[in-house]
Order: structure tokens, then sequence, then C-alpha cells
């Protein structure tokens, strides 16, 4: 065996030793997922099994308000989604057009957000949408989340615009196009890349979001997903069939949108270059 | 429609560092409708901050513009009826090239049918009718560039702006273009403004031109007579390929005769060329590349060293040495004979000669009287 060949052979093998670190409780957990709850701690644990069932995944459906979860975690995310990329390409476009006074103060300040854990910002905000009558609602909760993914989408949306040539929009303009014309047929898809890589944080940030959901709501039908699956846990026993269950459904929709927009994040990734 | 332009008293300052910097200043001039005119001069002369003023991509600090009388300084780009051309191209990347130059009409909101039938019209008449369905990325530099063209001429402009538009295309391609756009202008009846720093092209396709020098127009005329009278040696120099020979000149004067010393030669002066040259005793003597002839050695106006010799095809442009040191170019036929360091003569009609004024540059005799 050659040398080349040797360190081929330990690269992959690191890999391989990696690669069931992370893939492992991924498998596990769906396997749990379909696991009657009889059989979960019953020996052996096999890592293989035939006799799975939708056992989990019905009582999921039908005993729990999961369905009430995951409706209240897509209304907040898609609202958060929506309000973060108007207000972020809004912004880029200024940003990266405009000149007015204190624009690196506004672009520094955007960012201080970032130096505080979210936990701390969510009892003033709290006391802030409590104030506004929002408490318990879903703007308030879309309002919250928005806040944390909005600065880091406007540096996004400002990257990118800069990447679009000004003589694009000049050349719309002499057509006789207006302003935000222009800035919809012409700068936008330029910048498109910027929006979906802009989508996809504000709506994993939402998604996944706790601290904020656990404060603000606090009625048990306007819990989002992770604050409701939180309530499996507070039971005398621990159903870990339908925990298991849960997370498996809730992840779906995450790596659906990320594993088909995954090469648009990756190009927003880099476009500091 | 054409129309005639007025620039008046037209101004741009901006403020860099603290500084205020001067772009454009004071300019004031008159273009006739329908002519095609040229802001030729070196990078930061102004020229294409001027043209953009004239497009309302930049706002004049002062100063008016005027189309057929019209104040049009104040309205904005989009209501200005003007149409651009830009150095970069920039046509849209999402859009078909059929997109691209129907796009001004469909922003007027002109009838589709009436877009499909313009639009091919002017795909015909600038060749690319067989390119109408792609992306203009699978275009070529100077398809693209023609693409650019037609999405200016379809929504047919009383003003044709122009920034540079063949700088970002190959030598070869630049020739072809030229002929091109020349010949647009015979056809369409706009205006046309053309910005470059090309005195090539400037002098090739230009009715008029303005030479721009530090945010000013030096010389405001027609390409021969901007070639033949100079205004300045700025200007001289600027104009023609390769660069007018101007070397430095001593006036003397003894008794009633005055002479003009310098490049290893001496030339005398008539009386009203004398009276003209006043109290200067320093001056700067200039002769164009295609003006000086070769002789043999002592037989012309000054003796030289041939230093270098390029091939230009029919042509040849030579590097020579001076008798005082200084080098000058000559442009012409000459014998495959003629090899490097060999010692020539010059000779030159004295109607081909200036004399500048060696502080301002001003342009003081165009050739020598006998």
């Amino acid at each position: 065996m050659t040398a080349e060949l040797a360190r081929r052979w330990v690269r992959f093998t690191a890999l391989g030793v990696g690669l069931i670190f992370i893939v492992f409780p991924l498998y596990w957990m769906i396997l749990t997922a379909f696991t009657p709850r009889a059989f979960l701690f019953r020996p052996p644990y096999k890592l293989f099994r035939l006799d799975l069932s939708l056992e989990n995944i019905r009582e999921l459906l039908s005993a729990t308000q999961f369905l009430t979860f995951m409706g209240n975690s897509l209304i907040v995310a898609a609202g958060a989604v929506v309000l973060n990329v108007v207000a972020a390409t809004l912004a880029g476009y200024a940003l990266s057009r405009f000149r007015f006074p204190l624009k690196q103060t506004f672009v520094a300040g955007t960012l201080w957000t970032y130096m505080f854990p979210p936990i701390l910002l969510a009892i003033p905000l709290y006391l802030l949408l409590s104030g506004l009558g929002l408490r318990n609602s879903y703007i308030g909760l879309i309002l919250a989340h928005v806040s944390i993914s909005l600065p880091l989408n406007i540096w996004i949306m400002w990257q990118y615009f800069q990447i679009v040539p000004l003589s694009l929009e000049e050349a719309a303009w002499t057509s006789g196009a207006s302003r935000l014309r222009a800035l919809v047929e012409v700068a936008l898809p330029s910048a498109f890349p910027g929006i979906l890589s802009a989508a996809i944080f504000a709506f994993a940030l939402s998604w996944n979001d706790f601290a904020f959901a656990f404060i603000l709501q606090t009625d048990i039908r306007m819990f989002t997903l992770p604050v409701g699956l939180s309530t499996f846990v507070e039971q005398s026993a621990i159903h870990w069939g339908l925990i298991m269950a849960s997370s498996a459904l809730v992840s779906i929709p995450t790596f659906g949108f990320v594993f088909f927009l995954q090469r648009y994040l990756m190009s927003g990734l880099s476009i500091g270059k | 429609m054409a129309v005639a332009l007025r620039l008046e008293k037209l101004r741009k300052t901006f403020v860099q560092d603290g500084r205020e910097i001067v772009a454009v200043d004071d300019l004031d001039l008159e273009i006739a409708s329908g002519e095609f005119f040229t802001f030729v001069g070196p990078s930061g002369c102004g020229k294409t901050t001027t043209l953009r003023m004239v497009a309302g991509l930049e706002a004049a600090t002062a100063g008016r513009i005027l189309f057929d009388g019209e104040d049009v300084t104040r309205i904005p780009t989009q209501r200005r009826e003007i149409a651009m051309v830009f150095q970069d191209i920039a046509l849209f990347p999402y859009m078909s090239v059929r997109a691209n130059i129907g796009y001004p009409l469909k922003v007027s909101k002109v009838e589709r049918s009436e877009i499909t039938r313009r639009v091919e019209a002017i795909a015909e008449m600038l060749a690319i009718r067989d390119k109408l369905d792609m992306m203009p990325q699978q275009l070529s530099g100077g398809q693209q560039q023609r693409v650019a063209i037609g999405r200016a001429l379809v929504k047919e402009p009383k003003v044709l702006l122009l920034d540079e538009p063949l700088s970002a295309l190959d030598a070869r391609l630049r020739a072809e273009m030229r002929t091109e756009i020349l010949r647009l202008h015979r056809s369409i009846k706009a205006t046309i403004i053309y910005v470059t720093h090309d005195q090539v092209e400037a002098m090739t396709m230009s009715t008029r031109l303005a030479m721009m020098q530090k945010g000013r127009a030096v010389q405001i005329d027609t390409p021969r007579s901007v070639f033949r009278h100079p205004a300045s040696e700025t200007v001289a120099t600027f104009i023609g390929t390769p660069s007018m020979n101007v070397l430095d000149g001593r006036l003397q004067r003894e008794g009633g005769a005055a002479t003009i010393a310098g490049g290893g030669t001496t030339l005398y002066l008539s009386d009203e060329d004398a009276a003209r040259l006043g109290e200067l005793s320093r001056l700067r003597l200039g002769i164009r590349p295609q003006a000086l002839r070769m002789v043999a050695p002592g037989a012309g106006l000054a003796d030289g060293v041939l230093l270098l010799r390029e091939a230009l095809g029919f042509e040849d442009e030579c590097l020579v040495e001076l008798a005082d040191g200084s080098q000058i170019k000559i442009v012409g036929h000459f014998s495959d004979a003629l090899a490097e360091n060999a010692r020539i003569g010059l000779q030159a009609e004295r109607a081909d000669f200036y004399v500048f004024h060696p502080e301002t540059g001003a342009t003081l005799c165009f050739g020598l009287k006998p």
C-alpha cells in the first residue's frame, strides 16, 4: 500500500467517524419516532428495527396540540420572513445608494443587537410589547423575531446591492423608469440570492426561537413549536417517543427549506469576497 | 425630432476631503440640432461629468441646460426624453435581448405588438435580429454594445448620449463600430453627444468637438480646424497620432533680423511673425511628424541620428535624435535600406510650424510666414 493510499484511508476513516457522530443522533431520533411506547426502554436496543409503527405520530396529532403549535410557528415564521425581506431590501438599497448623515453610526448600531444574548433582550421586549398591547399575539412575536434577524439581513442586502452596478439602474432611468421601478425590475433580480439568504435566515431564526416565544406567549393556544414541545417534558412521565416524533416532524420544514435553497445560502455567505 | 442644446455657465463642484473640486468650470456652449458633438480630453477633464449632467444623472451645481430653449436643469432623467449608452454597456442581465431593447417602450406603456415591431426593426438595422431571443451573456462585447445602442434608439430620442461606448471593445471592433455609429448618425435624426478620450474617435465621427481640460473647454471647433489650428500646445499634442513634436526654442534678435533657434536648427522669422512674438525670448516650436521629410544629411533644416524605426505598414514611424539631444518623431515612407544609427537630414515647410507661448501654451503662430 502506498503512502498516498494510506493517507486517503486515514482521511476517510476520520470523516466516517465524524459522520457517525453527526448522523447517528438524527437516525436514532427518527427511529425512536417510529417506535411504539412499549418498546422504547425494553432491551435489546437494536440498531435496526422492523416493527415500526405510526403510533407516536398518531398520538401526536390527535392527543396533543401539536398541530396548533405547528400552525402558530408557521404563521409567525411566515410573518417574520415577509417583514424581513421587505424591510431589509429597502434598507439595504438605501444604504448602498444614498448618502445621508450618521450612516456609519446607523450601520454600527444595527450590529449592537448581536452583542446581547436574546434572553437578555426578551425582558425589555416583553415590557415594550405589553405596553403596546401586543403580548401573546402573532404580531408581537413576529416583531420580536424580526428585531433579531433584521440587522444581519440588512447587512446581507446591503452587500448584495453593492454588487449591482449603478449603471444598470441608470440605464433603466434613462429608459424612463422611475427609481422604484428600476429597483424592482432591475436591481432586485440581481440581488435575488441575497433575498433568499435573508429569507432562510429569518425563517430559521423564527422557527427555532424558544426564548422570545416562551416569554411573550402566555396562552397555550398561542405557543409555537419549541415552546409547545417543551411542555411534553413537564409531564410526570417523559414520553420520548412523542418528543422524538415531534422533533422529526419539526425538522422537516427547515430541512426542506435549506436543502432546496442551500446554494443561495452558500453564495450569500461568500459575498464579502 | 432632434433638438438643439445649450449649456449655460454649467458648473459642477463637489467636496472631497474637505476641499472643493471643480469638475466642470462654467462651461458655456451650444450644440446644433442633429449635430454629432464630441467632448474629448484626457481622464478627469470633466467630459463625462458634463454628459451626466445633460442626462440628469448628476445635478448641476450652477448653470442651466436647455433643450430647444426649454430649461431642463430641474427635470429628472426620466422625463428628459434622452437615451444613453454606457461605457460598461449595462444590459439587464436577467432579460433577453428582445426584452432589453424593448424596455423603454414597455415603460412608456407602448402596445405589445408595436413594441415587437419596433424592436425587430431596430435589431434588423443593427444586424442582431437573430440574437433577439438570447441572453446578454451569450453575446460578444460588440454585439452587446449594439443591443445597448438598440435599446437607446428604440424610443427615437431627441438626444442620444454616448459615454465612451467603445472603450470596452478591442481595437479592430472599435474601428468597425466607429463606422457603424457614423452610419447611424446619417440615418437617424437625433442630436448625438459623444464622450471619449480617444482622439481618433473624436476626429473621425464628430461634426464638431470640444476639447476639454480641467473642466474647461479649451477649443470648440470642427475636427479639421482643431487639427490644423489648435488653440494651444495641449490641444496640438492631444489631437493627432503620433503627437506633434514640440521643442524648446530661443528667440534671438540681431540687428533687424529675428531667428528661432531650437532642435539643432535656426529658422529666420519674417517681420510680421517677429512682431507677433513681441518680447518673448523663449518659446515652444511644434511640427507634426507627418510634416517632416527625410533628406540627405546637411540638405535640410537639421540633422539627426535615427534611433528607432517602427513599421506601421505603408509608413514607418521613426524616432530621431537631433544635434542638441532632443528627440522627435517622423512619419513617412522611407527606404528599406535605412538602418538604425544612420545619419539623416530633416526638411519641412515653413507653413507647417507652430509656435506656442512657453507659459500659457497658447498658439502664437500657425505656420511661419515666408
